[in-house]
Formats: C-alpha cells, sequence, structure tokens
C-alpha cells in the first residue's frame, strides 16, 4: 500500500513555465531536463558544429592577419549565436578584427558558458568557442608589423582616393591582361566570386587569401586597386582562351551548363523528403496522382459525393473514427426517417379527412358491437 | 464583412473541396458567426496570421447559420461558436488542451503568437504521424468552457 502511495505521489510531475530553446527553436515546458533529451542533443550538436566552422574562419585570419578593403567590409560580418548580436567590420583595417575582439573578450566568455550551461550537458567544449588572449596579442603584433611593412612599400593602399591611384597607375608599366579601368576602382565592380557566406567559410575563402598573399606580394609596382582583380581573375578563370574582342564564349557560359548539371541531380532528393508516416500520406499520394491527372485533362472518379464526410473523431463517441462516422450516419438516417414519418403522417392525416368528408356524403357507417364466436355458439346452444 | 485574404465557405461542397485540395498543410475551419463579437476577434487574429503559417497552413471560415453546413455543425459536434477545427490530408487533428473537447478549439486566440504556436504543434505533430496534439500554450491563456451533454 505504501509503494503504491508513493508511485502515486511520484506521478504528476511538476509543471514547469513554458520556454524557448534556441537550440530546437521552439517553445517548451520540460524545464531544465530539456537539454537532456536526444534530439535537443543531436540539434546542439549540429547547431555547434556551424558556428565553430564559423570560428575556424576567424581563427584562420588569427594566425594570418591581413587587410581588409573597404569594399569588403560589408561581407566579412559574424553572428555571434552566444551573444546575439552581429559583429559588422566597419572601420576596421584588419580582416577579422573586430570578430577576433570579440570573441577574446570576457562578456562573450560569460555568455558562452551560460549558453553550455543552459543548453548543452557539458562545458568540455566551451574553449573551442574562445579566442584566449595570447594568441590576440601574437595577432595585433603580426598586425603591426604587416602594417609597417606595407606602409614602406604602399601608400594610400585602402584609400579610395580616385586622384591618387589615378596617377599611381599612369606611374606604372601597362597591365597585359584583364587590366581594369582605374577611374572604375569606385564604383561597383563584377563579382569575381560567389560571396555566400556558405561557400566562404566552407571554401576557406580562395577570394581573400588571395587578395592577401598577392597584396604582401605585388604591392611595389602595381596600385592597390587593380592588384587582387588582376590575379584573382587570372586564377579563378585559369588559362584565358580569348576575351570579348576575340569573340571567344563568356566563361559563365560554360560555369552554367555544369552547375546545371549539379542543380538537376540535387533536384529528385528533395522532393522525396517527405515523411513516409505523415498522417493521412497514402491519401495525400492518391490525391496528388488525382489532381495531376485532372490537370492533363483525364477523367476522375471524383470521390467527394454528397454524402462524403472526412475521418473526424467526435466528442460524444467512443471507439474508432470509423465507427464515430457510422454513428452519425444512422443518427442521420433515423431522423430522416423520422422526419419522412412525420410527413407521412401529416399527409395520411390529410387523407383520412378528405375520406371521412367524402364518405359521409355517400351512406352512413354501420357501427356494429363485437360478438365473439363463442357467444354464438353458447347462445346457439341455449336456443336448442 | 467578408475578409480580404481568407475564404468564407457557405456550402457542404466547398467545404469537401478545400479539404480534399489541402495537401500536406494543416487546414484551420473556423465555425462561427460575423454578428459573434469573439468570433470578429478571433477571424482579426486569424487574418493577421494568415500569411505567416501560409507555407503550413491554409485558413477557411464557415458560415454556421447556412443551412448546408449544418450537417457539419452536427457532425462536428459544434455546439459552442466560435470553434476552430484542424485537419491534416483529410484527417481530422485533435488538441488535448486541458480542456473537456479535444477535437476542437473553442472560444478565440489570446495573441497571434500563440495561433501560430498552436499550427506549428499540429503540423509538426501531422509530420510525425501523430493524431492527437498537446497544446503548447499556458493554461491562462486556453478559454475555459462548459460542456453540456445535450444541454444536461
Amino acid at each position: 500500500m505504501e509503494e503504491k502511495n508513493t508511485k502515486a505521489k511520484k506521478k504528476p510531475s511538476k509543471k514547469n513555465e513554458f520556454e524557448f530553446c534556441k537550440v530546437c527553436r521552439f517553445h517548451h515546458d520540460h524545464g531544465p531536463r530539456h537539454k537532456y533529451f536526444p534530439r535537443h542533443k543531436e540539434l546542439l550538436s549540429a547547431f555547434l558544429n556551424r558556428f565553430r566552422s564559423k570560428i575556424a574562419d576567424v581563427r584562420f585570419f588569427l594566425k594570418n592577419p591581413s587587410f581588409l578593403r573597404p569594399q569588403e567590409e560589408s561581407q566579412n560580418r559574424v553572428w555571434c549565436v552566444f551573444c546575439d548580436e552581429d559583429i559588422v567590420e566597419l572601420g576596421s583595417s584588419f580582416a577579422c578584427s573586430k570578430a577576433i575582439n570579440h570573441f577574446a573578450s570576457s562578456e562573450h566568455h560569460k555568455n558562452v558558458k551560460q549558453f553550455l550551461w543552459k543548453h548543452g550537458p557539458s562545458m568540455d567544449c566551451a574553449d573551442d568557442f574562445k579566442i584566449s588572449d595570447a594568441d590576440v596579442a601574437k595577432w595585433v603584433r603580426k598586425c603591426t608589423a604587416l602594417g609597417n611593412k606595407d606602409a614602406s612599400s604602399c601608400t594610400g593602399q585602402l584609400s579610395s582616393d580616385i586622384h591618387n591611384n589615378k596617377l599611381e597607375f599612369e606611374r606604372t608599366e601597362k597591365v597585359q591582361t584583364h587590366y581594369i579601368n582605374p577611374n572604375d576602382l569606385n564604383d561597383v565592380k563584377p563579382l569575381l566570386y560567389n560571396t555566400n557566406e556558405y561557400q566562404i567559410s566552407h571554401s576557406g575563402l580562395p577570394g581573400v587569401a588571395h587578395y592577401g598573399s598577392h597584396l604582401n606580394v605585388d604591392a611595389s609596382h602595381l596600385p592597390p586597386g587593380v592588384i587582387g582583380m588582376a590575379s584573382n581573375s587570372s586564377s579563378l578563370y585559369g588559362d584565358s582562351s580569348g576575351n570579348v574582342h576575340s569573340g571567344a564564349p563568356p566563361p559563365w557560359l560554360n560555369l552554367n551548363q555544369t552547375d546545371m548539371a549539379r542543380v538537376q541531380e540535387k533536384m529528385p532528393v528533395k522532393n522525396s523528403k517527405l515523411n513516409p508516416r505523415r498522417v493521412g500520406a497514402a491519401w495525400a499520394e492518391r490525391r496528388k496522382i488525382e489532381m495531376e491527372m485532372e490537370k492533363r485533362g483525364e477523367a476522375v472518379n471524383s470521390n467527394t459525393d454528397a454524402d462524403w464526410l472526412p475521418n473526424f473523431g467526435r466528442v460524444w463517441q467512443s471507439g474508432t473514427r470509423k465507427d464515430s462516422r457510422k454513428e452519425f450516419e444512422k443518427e442521420k438516417r433515423k431522423l430522416v426517417v423520422a422526419a419522412e414519418s412525420i410527413s407521412m403522417e401529416s399527409q395520411e392525416r390529410k387523407l383520412v379527412k378528405t375520406e371521412s368528408v367524402s364518405m359521409e356524403s355517400e351512406e352512413p357507417v354501420q357501427i356494429q358491437p363485437y360478438v365473439s364466436k363463442r357467444a354464438v355458439c353458447f347462445a346457439f346452444t341455449i336456443l336448442n | 464583412m467578408e475578409s480580404v485574404l481568407l475564404p468564407t465557405l457557405t456550402k457542404k461542397e466547398e467545404i469537401d473541396r478545400i479539404i480534399n485540395n489541402t495537401i500536406d498543410k494543416v487546414l484551420v475551419l473556423r465555425f462561427g458567426r460575423i454578428s459573434d463579437e469573439n468570433c470578429l476577434l478571433l477571424d482579426d487574429i486569424l487574418e493577421k496570421s494568415a500569411r505567416d503559417v501560409s507555407k503550413f497552413a491554409t485558413v477557411a471560415l464557415v458560415d454556421v447559420d447556412s443551412d448546408q453546413v449544418q450537417v457539419y455543425v452536427n457532425y462536428f459536434d459544434i455546439t459552442l461558436f466560435p470553434s476552430t477545427v484542424f485537419f491534416f490530408n483529410a484527417h481530422h487533428m485533435k488538441l488535448d488542451s486541458g480542456t473537456a473537447d479535444h477535437t476542437k478549439w473553442v472560444g478565440k486566440f489570446h495573441e497571434k503568437q500563440d495561433f501560430i504556436d498552436v499550427v506549428e504543434v499540429i503540423f509538426r505533430g501531422a509530420m510525425k504521424g501523430k493524431l492527437i496534439v498537446h497544446c503548447p500554450l499556458p493554461p491562462e491563456r486556453i478559454p475555459k468552457y462548459q460542456l453540456l451533454y445535450k444541454d444536461v
């Protein structure tokens, strides 16, 4: 008895307040035990892996500092999931400088700890999302060294001054292939590579890496705006077999054919992603086929007649949904029968009234008392 | 006053058609009268959130004063208005919100986000194969009512 009582006491679980889980992206009232649910753990590992890749890109720039051009400031941004803020490199001279400073700050460290305490089962991976002060100090030293080196070789590297750039260009030798007019330096330039964040993080920033390396090497004899463009364009397109003047086909046509092939390969995978065990899956597949046939103009046997009813579990019926539909149809038939009987009765009453009126006009009805056969036999025997 | 975004259904064929044509999306059917204040408040929330949930839900209004709709009013055991019934792939989805009636939502929603949360939970449950889901809203946001059996 006591065991039963204790079990009964244990059963009703504490009701927690509803809260929003940032990882699973939904509301729940599981309380602190939500972080131990397997689905949450899976989503958390995916969530943290995504952020790890972003931090890996920032660490790349920590080890290899490079200059940040003003045109690329808007592309070089990171969303910190722990602090819920966007780190934009506005006004910074080196790539990811603000991001590096942010990841090294004490506030970020505190937020990482708080996040892992709330969502993650273990705090072991906290160091993956932090940058230590020692690394930051090394980076600062590398940046100053880089700054000094470039200051001696090339002046006004990151300035967007048309006049100076034009003068420098006029002084230099003619660039042979794929040179760009210095007057266009401050205009919108054609994209040489996709600036999609995913591609940048996963391809290891080829474009920006090229900029960094070429800035260091070729800064002496070429103006800044032209360096990356010239080297990058040649590296991206490979051997230049022709150009607009020679009438060669544009490179994006060739690229498009390969891209289309890749897209077509990917497409069929996406269509079959719906869960086959979802509610009404078989009905949905049949209905889709029927709709396609209707579109094509073929005749389809429509199931929706006047008596069709959807699958519904009623309030006051127990049993399966088919039983509740049968019960409803029974009730409907009873109502119909009752309505018909009422209408029949009313019609009969009308008929009787009319008959009685007609009968009275023809001859009077003879009413006789009921006499049983026994009474008739008895009377007969007495008389005899 | 007809809503610009949401279709109002007055015939059984229209209801059948919308149930049969909504595939892999939650169908939200509101049964009510435009003369009712609670119904108008509910309609306002439905109209405002219809676009937000349009990728995984379709919302439609049913006028209960129409004669042809009485079949469904009886079949769904609707006695209190407004009532909202949920379907997924022509199957009825039940919602356990702690009230006496799990087959429908009776009354209005407190705010837009509540409605979106409920529809989302129904969609997630339906995609996993569940025919009944738990309401994600706290009890104070769920309208209370008394369910009577044949007015008893």
